[in-house]
């Protein structure tokens, strides 16, 4: 019960990012929402690892704003809190009791089983990656040198590729179960 | 002379869980085949992942007399339990070319090696042929061709004969006992190792649970069966 509060008052804080329009609101958010992060991870080292690519991300549509004429960086801040205050909310829920405590059919049965269903392709699709990411290390360990750029690239539409073929294989796989439209 | 893998008391545990491997020693010579045996789950893609440094255990792993280090991986050729994983450039050529042309072979040698590494492994005349055209037997031979192309002096299998049928486990084990590179496989299947491995170590949750001569690991049904093997 300590757990599910808990999450809730992270996804409000998340809706209360979704809403904000101050600058300095957002930046006070998105500052929370990297500190209570960096609290769950226990380690200031793994915390920082987990959210670089969001950080990295960020950074990018900052950019972006800026060459766009915007004075703040208001999506990049919003971007940053949303995500880092949803991040810990979904680990605190335990979505398996949530789906088994819930009747069949209910609303929140459904969200629950549409969230770990997106939480077990993520995880499909993060092995995938990993993989095949790895091998093009492999391959082309050469940084910048022949072949290494030509080879990123195709490894990406590999990776795109098989998504759609994995997404296609998983929905066939739930409709055979009787859980789809 | 120098062992081509040393691994000395390794330990390795994804993060939050139980010890995958656990105390793990052993060593490759020059001209081995040795086969890594073990159930679902025993830890052996995670040692060979371990070996080449992909997850960094404690205790102390060593290639060719070195710490691992990210330039040595040039000397080893990896195939992983997908062939999928490896080959995902237009062609077979391409594939095979890559690794080639990223360490500076001009590209006519490069494609010369590429088609005698598919040869080898009996693909000739498929080297324009898009991976996924192939049946998964070809695919696995096409993997080790890859792996091949850069002349390794060590090569590394993963499970190289998961879902394939008997006829193709034939022909790879006949392929790689005509290779002569000293090799570490992965497997839980008996006939193949059986085939080609010089030596067989039985990882068992994470341990070594024996070590020897395949003609001696493989006979011991009692054990096998214990192992969870039979």
């Amino acid at each position: 019960m300590r757990r599910l509060a808990g999450a809730g008052v992270l996804l409000m804080a998340a809706l209360a990012a979704v809403m904000a329009t101050d600058p300095a609101v957002l930046a006070a958010l998105a500052a929370g929402a990297v500190l209570t992060n960096l609290a769950m991870a226990g380690r200031l080292a793994s915390g920082l690892r987990r959210l670089a690519p969001i950080l990295v991300f960020a950074g990018f549509l900052a950019s972006l704003e800026w060459l766009g004429g915007a004075a703040q960086p208001r999506l990049a801040l919003r971007t940053v809190a949303v995500f880092a205050f949803l991040v810990p909310a979904a680990r605190l829920i335990l979505w398996e009791e949530l789906l088994t405590s819930r009747r069949p059919g209910s609303a929140l049965f459904r969200i629950a089983l549409f969230l770990l269903m997106v939480r077990h392709f993520t995880r499909v699709l993060a092995g995938e990656a990993w993989r095949l990411l790895i091998a093009q290390a492999l391959a082309a360990p050469r940084k910048w040198r022949k072949g290494w750029w030509s080879s990123l690239v195709w490894a990406l539409a590999a990776l795109f590729r098989r998504a759609l073929l994995r997404a296609e294989r998983f929905y066939a796989a739930q409709l055979v179960r009787g859980i789809g439209p | 002379m120098t062992a081509i893998v040393e691994a000395r008391g390794l330990w390795f545990a994804y993060e939050g869980g139980e010890p995958v491997l656990r105390n793990v020693t052993f060593a490759v010579e020059p001209g081995e085949r040795v086969g890594i045996l073990g159930p679902n789950g025993s830890g052996k893609s995670t040692l060979l992942w371990c070996l080449v440094g992909l997850y960094k255990p404690s205790g102390e792993v060593r290639l060719f007399g070195e710490p691992v280090h990210r330039k040595l991986l040039e000397r080893v050729g990896i195939v992983f339990q997908n062939p999928e994983d490896m080959l995902f450039m237009p062609s077979l050529a391409a594939d095979l070319c890559l690794p080639l042309l990223n360490r500076g072979v001009a590209p006519a040698e490069a494609d010369r090696r590429a088609r005698e590494a598919l040869a080898r492994l009996g693909l000739d005349g498929l080297a324009s042929k898009d991976a996924s055209s192939l049946s998964l037997g070809q695919r696995k031979r096409a993997a080790i061709a890859a792996a091949l192309a850069t002349s390794p002096e060590l090569l590394l299998l993963d499970e190289p004969t998961a879902e394939l049928d008997g006829r193709s486990a034939r022909t790879l084990a006949a392929a790689l006992l005509e290779l002569g590179v000293t090799t570490l496989v992965t497997s839980h299947d008996l006939t193949f190792l059986g085939r080609i491995a010089t030596r067989l170590l039985v990882l068992v949750e994470g341990e070594i649970a024996a070590a020897g001569p395949p003609e001696e690991i493989l006979t011991d049904t009692t054990r096998l069966e214990a192992w969870g093997l039979l």
